[in-house]
This record gives structure tokens, sequence and C-alpha cells, in this order.
């Protein structure tokens, strides 16, 4: 199934429900990227949460913008520091 | 409608609300929201929950979904503590030694908490105090579960060091168990005392999809979880009935959630955002996660909810 993209601030309580998460497909990504399943009850959802749509490109950018900085940011940590993390690795959206 | 009449003998009901103790297979009109709504088999699922009142991962985690705590954590060792209701987060008074663990490690609830990792720190309710009776096996990332007075631990490491170790807490002191069959740490484990899981975890050279079951006396394999995972993981249930969601496998942050039957583990439904060294406990019906370490490498303030009712409520569309 195709998904959309959208960014949108996630507020906590009710930001998603169970009943959404049993509609349509749905995760979060870094820079506050969406991936939101294609169908009306995810159409409704990005209106709902006011989601700012996106190319599957441009949500790319922005998520690979972020895993950048993360990655910039772990190298520059201690030994002792890296020891307690992993390193940010990109991916691509589904 | 009028088909619906002919086949069921009654017309779908007109309601201003959704109703209550539904019944699957129930079927109404919601009049406020304009939508036709069924009552079906649930399914689990992770909804938004408020943020936590910092940036936390790697945090010890007890207790229920409507009674959980938090405490400790990275990126700094920590001392802060909080409890959450179901919907807020509110600090509470700090732990005495800020410290963060790399693996699920917690017990009891939030009138009567138990944190581990070489020292033991108690919680009645109001305030943290340092229990002396420090664990025979000094060392970080490892699990525990169970209450404040019967608690089982287990696992972790030392530097390069990973551990079999298991110790069982009395309320008073640590005494040495039978050691795991594998050497893991930054697993897992849900259950109690005298009947746990040890799951996921690092073996020091790769990360392990085994599960061990314990029994009040020793550990025996059992199934191995689909996903192999590290780091923290959210955690629930029971050994018959057991829920672990998040960690860290194949160099990404997951958000995979995996369910117990006592046989074998089924994958359910993922968290909304991946991520490791996230805290949470609860059942395998109802549990939190909170904060961990998302795919950019930061630390969160995230919270999830599970449900996993017995009935769900879907929206029938047409389209």
């Amino acid at each position: 199934m195709a998904n959309k993209y959208c960014t949108a601030t996630n507020w906590g309580k009710d930001f998603f429900t169970h009943e959404e998460r049993r509609q349509f497909y749905l995760s979060g990504h870094p820079g506050q990227v969406w991936v939101v399943g294609d169908n009306h009850f995810g159409d409704s959802w990005i209106d709902k949460v006011s989601g700012v749509s996106k190319t599957q490109a441009e949500a790319q950018a922005i998520v690979d913008g972020e895993i950048e900085a993360g990655q910039t940011a772990y190298d520059a940590f201690s030994a002792e520091e890296q020891a307690l993390r992993n390193r940010p690795v990109k991916y691509n959206l589904p | 409608m009028t088909d619906y009449k002919g086949i069921k003998g009654f017309t779908i009901p007109n309601v201003s609300s959704d109703p209550a103790n539904l019944m699957q297979g129930q079927v109404w009109y919601n009049s406020t929201s304009g939508t036709l709504k069924a009552a079906v088999p649930g399914v689990g699922a992770w909804a938004s929950g408020n943020d936590m009142t910092g940036i936390y991962g790697m945090r010890f985690g007890f207790g229920t979904l409507t009674a959980g705590m938090c405490a400790g954590g990275a990126p700094s060792a920590s001392t802060n503590s909080q409890t959450y209701d179901g919907t807020s987060w509110t600090d509470v008074n700090n732990i005495n030694t800020g410290r963060h663990n790399e693996a699920g490690n917690g017990s009891g609830t939030t009138s009567a908490g138990l944190i581990y990792k070489n020292q033991t720190e108690a919680y009645n309710g109001t305030s943290w105090a340092e229990v002396s009776a420090a664990m025979n096996n000094d060392r970080g990332s490892l699990s525990g579960n169970g209450t404040q007075t019967a608690t089982i631990a287990m696992g972790g490491n030392s530097g390069p060091n990973y551990m079999v170790y298991t110790e069982s807490w009395n309320g008073a002191s640590w005494t040495n168990e039978n050691d795991l069959n594998n050497q893991r740490s930054g697993a897992t484990s849900l259950g109690v005392q005298g009947a746990a899981i040890y799951v996921g975890g690092y073996t020091g050279a790769a990360t392990s999809d085994k599960a061990e079951e314990w029994n009040g006396t020793s550990w025996t394999e059992v199934a191995d979880l689909n996903t192999g995972r590290n780091n923290s993981l959210s955690r629930g249930g029971t050994v018959a009935d057991g829920l672990v969601a998040g960690g860290y496998g194949g160099g990404a942050r997951l958000g995979n959630t995996e369910t117990f039957n006592g046989t074998s583990w089924t994958e359910a439904a993922d968290l909304a955002v991946g991520r490791y060294a996230l805290a949470g406990q609860g059942t395998s019906s109802a549990a939190f996660a909170a904060g961990g370490n998302n795919p950019s490498d930061n630390y969160t303030a995230v919270t999830e909810e599970w449900s996993a009712p017995d009935t769900a409520t879907v929206t029938i569309t047409t389209s």
C-alpha cells in the first residue's frame, strides 16, 4: 500500500489513538516526519494533526538531515559516551 | 438499513456516544461523529501518550499503565523520578544516586517500588531510600522484575564481561541463584520473582533473540523472539501472557512489538516511534513505553500506551 508523508508536531495524548493505529499505517521519524497509510482514515488524521504534506523525497531529506546531524553529534562524543549509544544510520522511509 | 433489519431483526441503534461494555459483532451509528461503528475482536495497538517531564533513556521503569514510574536515566546519570497516571507525568522526589541502566529493570508499584544496579533503592510512595544491601555481583545493564520485597534480577555486564548471574531479593538482601544458560546484557524481563522470562539482549558479540524462563529455581530456554534486540525494551505481563516492545537490533532502532503466550512469540503492532533504551511496564493488555533513543540518536520524552482489549471499536466505511 502506498503511503503519504507529512510533518506534524506530536502533542502527546490523542495525537494518534489506538483506533487510528488500527485504521491505517503510521510511523514517526526524526524531524517530526510521519509516514501515513494512504487511505481516507490516514487523510483524516493528517487533517486532525494539521500535518504539512511532503513528497516522499522531501520527507526523506528531512530524516536524512536529522540523522546526519545525529552522526555528527555522535562522532563528537567521548568514547565513554559513544559506548552508551549507537551511531545513527540512514534508512529509507517506507 | 432495511437489509440489516431484515437480517438481524432490528435496526442499527442511533446513539450520541459509543456504548460501553461492547460485545463483538455489535453495530451502532454514532450521531455525534456521524459514523457507523462496530465492535470487533481486539487487536493490540500503541497510541500516543503525553510526554515525560524531560528527555530520558535507559530509565528504570515499573508499575502499570495507569500507575507507572520511571527513575534515573541518560543522557546524564539522572536522579529524576516521575509517575504516570495514564494521562500525565508528574515529578516526584528524586532517587538518591543518579544512574541509568541499559536494560528493563525495576520492580513493584508507585507506592512500593524498587530499583537496583549494585546499590538498591526503595520507594515508599513519597520518597526513595537507599537500602544498605548491595547486590552480590556489581554490574550494569541487568534486568529484573517482581515486587519491592520479592524480586528476581539477572544478566548484565561489567565492561567486557557479560554475565549469567541471577540474584533474588527478599526485601532485605540479595541471594545468588542459579545462572542463566546464556550470558547476556541489556535484555529485558517480565513476570514475577518465581516465574519470569528473560529475553533478548547482547551477548558481548551479537544481539540475541534468546528467551529463557525462570521457574523459581532454574532457567530453561524457551522459544526465541522473532526479532532479536537489546537495550531496554518496554515489557509487561507474565510468563504465560507477555509483551515486549522496541529495542536495538540489526543496526536499527526498532518499533517491533511481540507477545508471548507461554509457548511462542507473535509479532504485534509496532510502536509508532522506533527506539531503544525505552522504559516501561504493565500487562500484556495495557502497558506504557516511555523515552528512549530515537533513529537520530536523540533521547526523547515520547510516551506510547499499549492497549490490547478483548473487543475494539472500528469505524465502518464503504470506500
